[in-house]
């Protein structure tokens, strides 16, 4: 248990990063981008936004893919079991 | 048991407080920026720069302040305030201006207004976003920005 606790800790305190390195990729682009206001304005707001949701589809497929990853076997050649 | 419970209750706090600060960003970024969102004879700011835009099939007319006519090409000062006055001609159709976040739709008989600040030189795209027939690809145009 104590086991699976880590992991899922560790995905989350991975997924803190994603979204902080997401937060300032989508701010730079957009700084980049707009020139102008509201244009400016919306550069500042939305990226904790959309970094949110990259983060959230990174904890999800994280949770998912973790235990095929390690405990997985290969039968077949196709599948895990 | 009540572990379990405890953790839903916990995981639901956490969503539930993720909402809601969602919920609370969106709304005073729509507050801040309601100049900005195009309204149907909406307030013009003191001082703004004054364009009416009419947009027919298939290409968009402006007209500035001193009489000057130009089609799908839009010039205007650098950190100025720009008002644009937007209607159409005969279908619907939508400007879109990327780059300075706005939109607006032109609907026949209607004056909708859209306010915008440019902060930087250069040339920038626009285009119609409402498929108004068959050259609705056509309305495509410059925004200048000019010192």
């Amino acid at each position: 248990m104590s086991n699976e606790r880590n992991v899922v800790v560790a995905i989350f305190v991975a997924t803190v990063v994603v979204w902080i390195l997401f937060d300032f990729e989508f701010y730079a682009f957009f700084s980049t981008f707009f020139n102008g206001y509201p244009g400016n304005y919306t550069a500042s707001l939305t990226p904790p936004f959309m970094a949110t949701g990259v983060a959230a589809a990174f904890f999800t497929i994280a949770l998912l893919v973790y235990p095929v990853w390690t405990k997985g076997v290969r039968e077949s050649g196709v599948d895990f079991k | 048991m009540k572990d379990k419970i405890r953790k839903e209750l916990i995981f639901i706090s956490a969503v539930v407080a993720i909402l809601v600060g969602s919920a609370i960003l969106n709304a005073a970024l729509i507050s801040d920026i309601s100049s900005s969102v195009a309204q149907e004879n909406g307030s013009i700011p003191a001082g703004a720069y004054v364009i009416h835009v009419t947009g027919s099939q298939w290409v968009w007319t402006f007209t500035y302040p001193n009489g000057t006519v130009t089609h799908d090409f839009l010039s205007v000062p650098v950190n100025t305030t720009i008002a644009l006055i937007v209607n159409s001609t005969d279908v619907i159709h939508d400007l879109y201006i990327p780059q300075m976040d706005i939109q607006a739709y032109a609907v026949p008989g209607n004056n909708n207004t859209v306010v915008f600040r440019p902060s930087g030189t250069g040339s920038y795209f626009f285009e119609c976003v409402e498929y108004c027939g068959e050259y609705h690809y056509k309305m495509t145009g410059t925004l200048q920005v000019v010192a």
